[in-house]
């Protein structure tokens, strides 16, 4: 996984907040890793998220509060299954995603800027 | 569920219940939940059993980090009851008699010392926790 620089957030993080909002605009605002997995790999046409690195970028994002959490009652589905952590984006996942993509932009921009 | 399915869920999970033993009991019970969801999901999608495995594989150094950072806390702890130094005791002299076994010279006499004092001081160690243990009731 690469460096994180404060503010920035790492490709996988956005991907989830963005997942995130989505849902929140969608009226579904509740997801778990498992759907996260295959989201990420079907956008990116690319081999399974690594179960590690992704269940751990996912406690991170709610330490950080950018996710909130909470397990899934049994009373919520009928089917014999494990119960689901369910993940929603919070109220500041919005603003730490614009930052991050700010900041990443100024860091693009700035190396051109030195060239002139 | 194909044998070859429940095959790769088993190695997964033998692997997430061998890393989150070091972990606290929270975030064990956290990790092994998400992991057994993920695997009953993975199986009635149904994944291939290869990606399964390859999916574990690749976070494998993220799991060994993960598995450090909610470890190491509770590890330090330990070292403050007897445990972990009657453990390391018997060690010692086997140590000693392994390097003195293999090896000559000088190599053989720094193995051998360490391997006669090592259980013993690692006894007190012990004793020392013990009564700490105590004292702070």
């Amino acid at each position: 996984m690469p460096r994180r620089r404060a503010g920035v957030l790492l490709p996988l993080e956005e991907t989830i907040l963005e997942l995130g909002l989505r849902r929140l605009r969608d009226a579904e605002p509740e997801f778990y890793g498992f759907a996260v997995a295959t989201e990420v790999d079907g956008e990116a046409g690319r081999a399974l998220t690594a179960h590690g690195t992704l269940y751990k970028v996912l406690e991170r994002l709610e330490r950080d509060g950018l996710l909130v959490s909470r397990l899934e009652e049994p009373e919520e589905f009928d089917e014999p299954r494990p119960r689901r952590r369910l993940y929603r984006v919070s109220d500041q996942a919005e603003g730490a995603l614009r930052t991050s993509r700010s900041l990443q932009q100024s860091a693009v921009l700035r190396p051109k800027l030195a060239s002139r | 569920m194909s044998p070859l399915a429940r095959r790769s869920s088993r190695i997964v999970w033998v692997w997430c219940v061998a890393y989150t033993a070091v972990a606290t009991p929270p975030a064990r019970e956290r990790r092994r939940g998400e992991i057994r969801s993920h695997l009953w999901e993975s199986e009635h999608l149904p994944l291939s059993p290869a990606a399964v495995v390859l999916a574990m594989l690749r976070g494998v150094l993220h799991d060994f980090g993960w598995a450090l950072a909610s470890g190491i806390p509770r590890l330090g702890r330990s070292f403050g009851t007897p445990t972990p130094y009657i453990v390391l005791a018997p060690l010692f002299p086997i140590e000693g008699w392994i390097v003195s076994a293999l090896t000559v010279g000088r190599v053989a006499h720094i193995g051998e010392f360490v391997g006669a004092t090592g259980g013993g001081s690692m006894l007190a160690l012990a004793a020392a926790a013990w009564l700490l243990q105590r004292r702070r009731g």
